[in-house]
């Protein structure tokens, strides 16, 4: 309240209009310990992890590369699922150096509307050009051909079978140069936000001269809003991409990662990443002390994984199986409610009246 | 006493039944006044969306509910109609009849096409220009709309770039200028931004006889992910525009600056500790009947900065937590807070306390 009567001394002779009660904001210190703990318990792990998971698949490939054969393309395969898991974990948090240097879309260039991605990877491999993917260039090319889409194509898409035999060099190539990328990419992600780094400072710490956000308020808005536009890419992008409201205008071949079946599993790694932010990130802590909220948000996300870990099919099959169909619609609408009690209740006991995402301009 | 005034008289006087009869407490002489009009957006709090028309003394003198998030109030020149863009992805807008007491009329767009939550009318009052957007093939469209027919499509134009956000007309009553915010979105993915790595916001000169392109600016390449999306003329040819960063939140470009016929884009140098406080967002852009100052805001930042319009220097800056709506009654200037405030900065007389949440914009029909 202090802060308000600074900008509108004239606030304590407002008439008296009523409105519903609106708690008080978290302190400083308990948003920056916040701030401190999702790096602690959340960011950094998931970084170190989307790190160890990159640098395994680069020397997988690299070996693969060495001496292809089927047993090697199956691993680097099962890999490529390890990391895309790994990205999962993290892809939603969208701040700090990820979104510098195209580094998001350089990992994961999604949704692909008009699949320009696609288009330009099938360009290289008919090229062949060894000039298109060569190492000094690479990290300019399109965003769309250095990340995981262009390097699930090749590992699983039409052709992949070549990959096992001499017919696939320039394809192995071609993957081998995604994965080194993408293992760069990671390396520099978790460097920047280890201890020894300042950046994890800056961002835990807002309103200091050098700070990534000018004061508690931005950051907590930075926090969940990670948490509510999360949820709605997981909604509207993810979901929304493949599942029509007439399974026969379905689009599963829309669907991120369709092609390895991990469409599904990402999903549910999404969900984890999110919750791991309410729980361990410690924004549940900065509720008000009778608040009813964390219960009522834990209830939401309780039905949609209930929903999501019910389709035990992949994608396709799940669409073709009325009951899995209609676990995946549920699953939609039940994220609409959970978006509902974050974006609306949680943030009206941090103090944000009118709901968080109405304060997103346009 | 000129028409304009009359006829907004006429529909304070005549639309009371509908209008008033919901309105407890707000004194039906002082709506009758013939003041200025605010026009608001807002969000209640039961969830639902709806838009206010407030008189000068900021009372409440007419409250509608949309059907969905509004954005923008656009005021006919005529003073006769007020209209209500749906915000981006909506296909509707909803057209205030502000000399009759009847229900308001919805309008929508063509299939594959949505609207941006802005549009102006030509100085005549005859035509509306709306910003839109042709999803499935990423090109901004400008709709042209009948105002003396019931606001029928009549055509439209390409606004020559993706993501057309604020419209203006220059006082050539021909030259349409458009914020094009370079931002690709397709209401299959919701409000999601589909092409931040390669995005390019521009403002481009249109005719609007014949919706040739007259020019088009864009910003140098290091400034490729600054969204252009508001603006205010300033003299003929020259507009002046606010932008909101799309890039790391640790990256501080300018946001503010100038278009101009014939010459292009200029940015005006605020220093770091301002530019700080904007957050990389700016929110609204007013300018004072003089046209001598123009005011932006930032509600991630918390803040309303006035500046010289001839110039961009800073002429003073107050914190509003929250506050994003602008708008000048001559060289009052009046903001809005999505908490529910009103109030008149310039001088800091009044301020006022409403139990919804006002939208991103502000505007008056003076």
């Amino acid at each position: 309240m202090d802060h308000i009567k600074r900008i509108f001394p004239a606030l304590a002779l407002i008439i008296g209009i009523s409105t519903s009660p609106v708690f008080a904001a978290p302190s400083d210190a308990q948003i920056s310990s916040t701030m401190l703990k999702t790096i602690e318990n959340v960011i950094r792990p998931a970084y170190a992890n989307f790190n160890a998971q990159t640098l395994t698949m680069s020397n997988i490939i690299n070996q693969f590369c060495t001496s292809p054969n089927t047993k090697t393309l199956v691993n680097a395969q099962d890999q490529f699922t390890k990391v895309a898991l790994s990205w999962a974990s993290i892809e939603l948090f969208r701040s700090g150096p990820v979104m510098s240097d195209d580094r998001l879309e350089r990992v994961l260039f999604y949704p692909d509307r008009k699949s320009t991605g696609l288009k330009q990877v099938q360009r290289i491999l008919v090229k062949k050009d060894p000039q298109s993917i060569a190492p000094e260039t690479f990290e300019q090319k399109s965003v769309a051909v250095q990340g995981l889409g262009a390097l699930e194509f090749i590992l699983f898409g039409t052709g992949h079978e070549d990959l096992s035999n001499s017919e696939g060099a320039f394809r192995c190539d071609f993957a081998n140069e995604i994965s080194t990328n993408l293992a760069q990419i990671a390396s520099d992600l978790n460097s920047m936000w280890s201890e020894d780094a300042a950046y994890s400072n800056l961002w835990a710490n807002a309103g200091k001269p050098e700070s990534v956000f000018i004061n508690n308020q931005e950051a907590i808005n930075e926090l969940l809003g990670t948490v509510v536009h999360g949820l709605e890419a997981v909604k509207d992008i993810r979901i929304g991409a493949f599942l029509r409201n007439e399974s026969n205008k379905d689009r599963p071949k829309s669907a991120l990662f369709w092609r390895s079946e991990n469409t599904l599993p990402v999903l549910k790694a999404n969900l984890d990443f999110i919750q791991s932010l309410l729980n361990e990130g410690g924004l549940y802590s900065l509720a008000h002390k009778n608040s009813h909220i964390v219960d009522a948000i834990e209830f939401e996300i309780k039905q949609n994984k209930s929903a999501i870990n019910a389709i035990d099919k992949p994608l396709f099959e799940a669409l073709k199986d009325e009951k899995l169909r209609s676990k995946l619609c549920y699953f939609q609408t039940s994220l609409k409610f959970t978006i509902g009690r974050i974006d609306s209740e949680f943030a009206k006991d941090l103090g944000l009246s009118s709901g968080f995402s109405f304060s997103d301009g346009d | 006493m000129s028409g304009f005034e009359l006829n907004r008289r006429d529909f304070l006087a005549g639309a009371g039944s509908l209008f008033l009869s919901s309105l407890s407490g707000i004194s039906k002489a002082r709506a009758q006044s013939g003041d200025a009009i605010f026009g608001s957006c807002i969000k209640r709090q039961d969830g639902t969306y709806g838009a206010v028309l407030l008189n000068e003394q900021f009372e409440l003198i007419s409250e509608i509910t949309l059907p969905n998030r509004g954005h923008d109030v656009v005021f006919s020149p005529l003073a006769d109609k007020a209209i209500i863009f749906a915000r981006r992805p909506g296909n509707f807008a909803v057209i205030m009849d502000l000399t009759k007491a009847q229900e308001p009329q919805i309008i929508t767009v063509p299939v594959n096409r949505h609207f941006y939550g802005h549009g102006t009318f030509s100085h005549d009052g005859k035509l509306l220009y709306a910003s839109e957007n042709d999803f499935e093939e990423a090109s901004g469209r400008v709709g042209i709309y009948d105002a003396t027919s019931g606001f029928n499509r009549i055509g439209e134009f390409d606004s020559f770039g993706m993501g057309p956000h604020e419209t203006l007309l220059l006082s050539d009553n021909k030259t349409l200028v458009i914020a094009n915010g370079g931002i690709q979105t397709h209401p299959d993915y919701g409000r999601a931004k589909l092409n931040i790595a390669n995005m390019q916001s521009s403002i481009t000169f249109i005719n609007t006889l014949d919706g040739s392109l007259i020019e088009k600016h864009i910003l140098p390449n290091q400034l490729h992910k600054l969204s252009l999306r508001h603006m205010v003329a300033i003299e003929h040819g020259t507009i002046a525009f606010g932008g909101q960063y799309e890039g790391a939140k640790t990256d501080r470009p300018q946001l503010i600056g100038t278009c101009t016929l014939g010459e292009g884009i200029k940015l005006w140098e605020l220093n770091d500790v301002i530019l700080s406080s904007f957050a990389n967002y700016t929110g609204s852009i007013a300018i004072s009947d003089d046209k001598k100052q123009i005011a932006v805001s930032s509600p991630k930042g918390g803040l309303v900065a006035i500046l010289e319009a001839k110039t961009g220097n800073i002429l003073s800056t107050r914190q509003i937590q929250r506050g994003n709506g602008l708008a000048y009654k001559s060289t009052q200037l009046i903001a809005t807070t999505d908490n529910g405030k009103l109030a008149n900065l310039r001088p800091q007389s009044s301020i006022k306390q409403f139990d919804f949440a006002f939208d991103n914009h502000l505007t008056v029909q003076q």
